[in-house]
């Protein structure tokens, strides 16, 4: 199964919504789509407006790749273990205020950890099949920011102990 | 997590920035923090500033999704804060010397 989610963002993420249901008439395998704000009506693909995160998480653990847009459900998705194809929301399509999401989805792409395509109406199905094919090292459970904040919390109140977390 | 307080998103909204300024400083006052760990946005601003003022430690942290493009937020509040990370060492450019790059999420 393959999960497209638009996030939960305010604008409208048409672009990909039918990306994904162009795709969904070239394949036998299942495809859902979380099309938030979108107007876009899907018959093969089996969509949604919204969702609570219980059912993001069902959905993304049953599915073969997640396609999202270039924000934090990126890591939601890395901690699982499931390939990400991330679509940057785009601001001359009215997807998004700015760009900073094609530089976040570029920046990850270039680590190794997702693809990215900017255009999904054209080579939709081959970036999936990229994302299927990467291999990720397991997410880091602490990041090192949290150590540094932590290190500094503990310069300032040297007296108290931080909580021990779990 | 011991309490949680929400607020209404502000977005440009100076009437809701006035009333964010007005319930901080109201939670501030009966809470008595040490230290103000913030991502922004908008709501960051009245934290930093009252908290600077309460004489609190000040931590402010772009996001994780910001790679070269500082938030507004940020920018903001960069003065006030004791210490100040960004996820991406890109993003260091658009900052002074205080700012630090331990990483992102991943």
């Amino acid at each position: 199964m393959i999960y497209v989610t638009v996030g939960t963002h305010t604008a409208q993420f048409d672009r990909l919504v039918r990306a994904a249901e162009a795709y969904a008439r070239t394949t036998s395998e299942e495809v859902v789509v979380q099309r938030g704000v979108s107007a876009v009506e899907t018959t093969t693909a089996r969509s949604f407006d919204f969702c609570d995160s219980a059912e993001m998480d069902r959905l993304i653990h049953g599915s073969r790749v997640v396609v999202c847009h270039g924000a934090d459900t990126i890591l939601d998705v890395l901690r699982t273990g499931k390939p990400v194809l991330a679509v940057p929301r785009q601001e001359r399509y009215g997807e998004h205020l700015n760009d900073h999401q094609i530089d976040f989805a570029q920046a990850l792409a270039e680590r190794g950890w997702i693809v990215v395509l900017e255009d999904p109406e054209t080579g939709l199905a081959g970036a999936i099949e990229r994302a299927a094919a990467l291999t990720i090292p397991p997410v880091p459970e602490v990041p090192r920011l949290a150590v540094a904040i932590r290190e500094l919390l503990t310069d300032w109140f040297p007296d108290r102990h931080p909580t021990r977390s779990r | 997590m011991e309490r949680a307080y929400r607020m209404r998103n502000i977005g440009f909204n100076p009437i809701l920035m006035a009333v964010a300024f007005a319930r901080t400083l109201v939670i501030f006052a009966r809470e008595r923090p040490n230290v103000i760990i913030t991502d922004g946005s908008e709501i960051a601003i009245p934290a930093v500033l009252i908290g600077r003022a309460l004489g609190c430690r000040i931590v402010f942290v772009e996001v994780w999704t910001r790679v070269r493009l500082p938030t507004l937020t940020g920018r903001i509040v960069y003065p006030f804060c004791d210490a100040f990370f960004v996820m991406w060492p890109e993003l260091l450019d658009s900052y002074g010397p205080k700012a630090r790059c331990e990483g992102g999420l991943v």
